[in-house]
């Protein structure tokens, strides 16, 4: 019981993860929150169904497709919220986010609505699952492309970050805009390029989960609160922070729900939220800075 | 606080004829009346909350949502009329309102935000899960009220929400002009610069989250009225999304633009009540639209024309956050 429990906890915990990853890499870049990123992620699933399921394609164009899609969706979204960056504009750049949620959950309602309520999409991968330890620990095999995914994306941002000038150049606007811009870094440029990775991101979760789940148009905001719920427990600046948080989260999800009651599952996330906020605000990689008033 | 006579009568006049065209109307017209009122009380709330005391707060919805569920389960499973279960649900609802500010005195901005939608997501969870109090995800049945009179019982709610939402309206304004709203724009400018003139940050704190959530009760109990039925999917993100839209729209901190908002979003509801596609995508580009380009929101238009003093004047959402963690 135990194990099938951690298993698919950790299964889930990856799904918050790569959603986790999307919120911090912006958050390391602009120091924003994005509550469209699940929606994004939506879009991205939505996509992948357009292109695997009405054309009957293959995976690499869809992966193709969807990126983009996301490219082109993160431009003209970074394009509208630009003026919104600036520190004394936050909360005005929080409900904004909230506004591009509504405006592309809607848009995926009126363009893929007639589909049907619930939509799926065929696996990615259609080997056979992987059993561990005679049948004690059973992996299939579309969750070991969704680890591999998540895994690259952990390395590639890792590395880009800390060795890439342009991760620099994110880290430093991150840090202070004025400040970047002072010295030469190109700040708008640098803003458009993280906003888009970030969508990207998130457009590339929601096609990994796509086929682990059913599509719905309302299923971006609850992935959101998952996955900030991890960034938040990991540490909203940490990308390893993002991933431990995203597992961590999963497993105490799975374990409540399968040792207390299922319908605690939902609640976990809030809870967890609310607990790391208050009791330890940085997160488990997180700096520990002092409280600027 | 005292009492600003000529505005108190002038709302009175204007609830006057309003109750009058009101009890002539269709009950379809007199439900829309209704429940534009009823998102004015709310707007109310939420204004003191964002717009005077610069508390960034997801929850209302919830405050909403509870003041509802409590004023129908006094009345379905206690057996209470109609007004002591909604005075019931204001006393509830603002204890918990209160106990909102445990997590605002340690956090500002962003985490906030997002712990007071945790909070609110909790509470939508109960509504759903918690079926032994709540009935669960199918809602439950209250009785509507009836005033007598040869009035039906859509005049009756109508009348009654009038009333509220008149006395609630004076109250705001008092409030608003007393020496509590001046501490609640203090707050806001810069808690620290407040705390150090005398100002109790926490108190006030714990003022401004306890009355917004009696207003937000005090509108929930209404609509569970209204509806005669009070169900969770009411009071979900939806909902907290179409309050912060009347807000934004009709002016943050502005008693006007506690009136202009809900009518225009209620306009656009109505209007656009088959298309639910479309529907958020207005409602998510009139959002954005108004944060960058009329953030003061509609009432900022009257309050140039106008000439209009506190605490009718708009202000924006920028300075709203300051840096924490």
């Amino acid at each position: 019981m135990l194990s099938v429990l951690v298993v698919s906890g950790f299964a889930n915990g990856l799904i918050y993860a790569l959603m986790a990853l999307g919120i911090v890499v912006l958050a390391k870049a602009t120091d924003a929150v994005n509550f469209s990123h699940g929606d994004m992620a939506a879009l991205g699933g939505y996509v992948s169904y357009t292109i695997l399921v009405m054309l009957m394609l293959g995976n690499g164009l869809a992966f193709a497709a969807v990126v983009l899609v996301a490219i082109a969706t993160g431009l003209v979204v970074f394009a509208v919220l630009r003026p919104l960056f600036k520190p004394q504009h936050a909360a005005s750049l929080l409900i904004a986010t909230i506004g591009i949620s509504f405006l592309l959950k809607g848009s995926v309602r009126a363009i893929w609505g007639g589909q049907g309520d619930y939509l799926s999409i065929p696996p990615l991968s259609q080997m056979p699952p992987i059993i561990l330890g005679d049948g004690a620990i059973i992996i299939p095999s579309q969750q070991l492309v969704v680890s591999i995914g998540a895994a690259a994306i952990l390395v590639a941002f890792g590395l880009f970050f800390r060795f890439t000038r342009m991760g620099l150049f994110m880290r430093s606007v991150a840090d202070n805009s004025r400040a970047a811009t002072i010295i030469g870094i190109p700040t708008n440029l640098v803003l458009a390029m993280a906003f888009v990775l970030s969508t990207v991101v998130a457009a590339v979760s929601g096609f990994l989960l796509g086929p682990s789940t059913l599509l719905y148009p309302d299923i971006g905001f609850p992935l959101f609160v998952k996955g900030f719920a991890a960034a938040i427990l990991g540490g909203i600046y940490s990308l390893p922070g993002a991933i431990l948080g995203g597992i961590i989260l999963g497993v105490v999800e799975s374990l409540t729900a399968g040792y207390v009651t299922s319908h605690i599952r939902d609640l976990s996330a809030f809870i967890v939220i609310f607990a790391t906020l208050l009791i330890l605000p940085a997160g488990i990689f997180g700096r520990r800075g002092k409280r600027v008033v | 606080m005292k009492l600003r006579i000529p505005f108190a009568l002038t709302l009175v006049g204007v609830a006057l004829v309003v109750g009058a065209i009101g009890l002539t109307l269709n009950p379809y017209f007199s439900f829309v009346l209704t429940r534009l009122m009823i998102y004015v009380i709310a707007t109310l709330g939420l204004n003191i909350l964002m717009g005077y005391a610069g508390q960034l707060a997801f929850a209302h919805a919830a405050m909403f949502g509870i003041g509802a569920y409590v004023t129908g389960l006094c009345q379905v499973r206690l057996g209470w009329p109609f007004a002591p279960s909604m005075l019931a649900a204001v006393v509830f609802t603002t204890i918990v309102g209160a106990l909102l500010t445990l997590p605002a005195l340690r956090l500002s901005g962003l985490y906030l935000a997002l712990s007071t939608l945790a909070i609110a997501q909790a509470v939508q969870w109960a509504f759903l899960n918690w079926t032994t109090v709540t009935y669960g995800a199918g809602g439950f049945r209250v009785p509507e009220i009836n005033l007598g009179f040869g009035l039906n019982k859509t005049q009756s709610v109508f009348l009654v929400t009038l009333v509220v939402t008149l006395v609630l309206a004076i109250l705001a304004d008092n409030i608003l002009r007393s020496r509590f709203g001046r501490q609640f724009v203090a707050i806001r400018g810069n808690a620290v610069a407040a705390a150090s003139m005398g100002v109790n940050v926490t108190q006030v704190k714990v003022i401004a989250f306890s009355l917004s959530a009696a207003f937000a009760a005090a509108a929930g109990a209404l609509f569970s009225a209204l509806l005669g039925f009070v169900s969770p999917e009411s009071f979900d993100l939806n909902q907290m999304v179409l309050m912060q839209i009347m807000v934004v729209v009709g002016g943050l901190g502005s008693l006007i633009g506690s009136l202009i908002g809900p009518m225009v979003v209620i306009v656009l509801l109505e209007l656009l009540r088959d298309t639910r596609g479309l529907m958020e995508v207005i409602f998510g580009v009139i959002l954005i639209g108004f944060v960058l380009f009329q953030p003061k929101g509609l009432a900022a238009i009257f309050a140039s024309l106008l000439k209009l003093r506190e605490p009718f004047i708009p202000r924006s959402l920028s300075g709203l956050f300051k840096r924490s963690v």
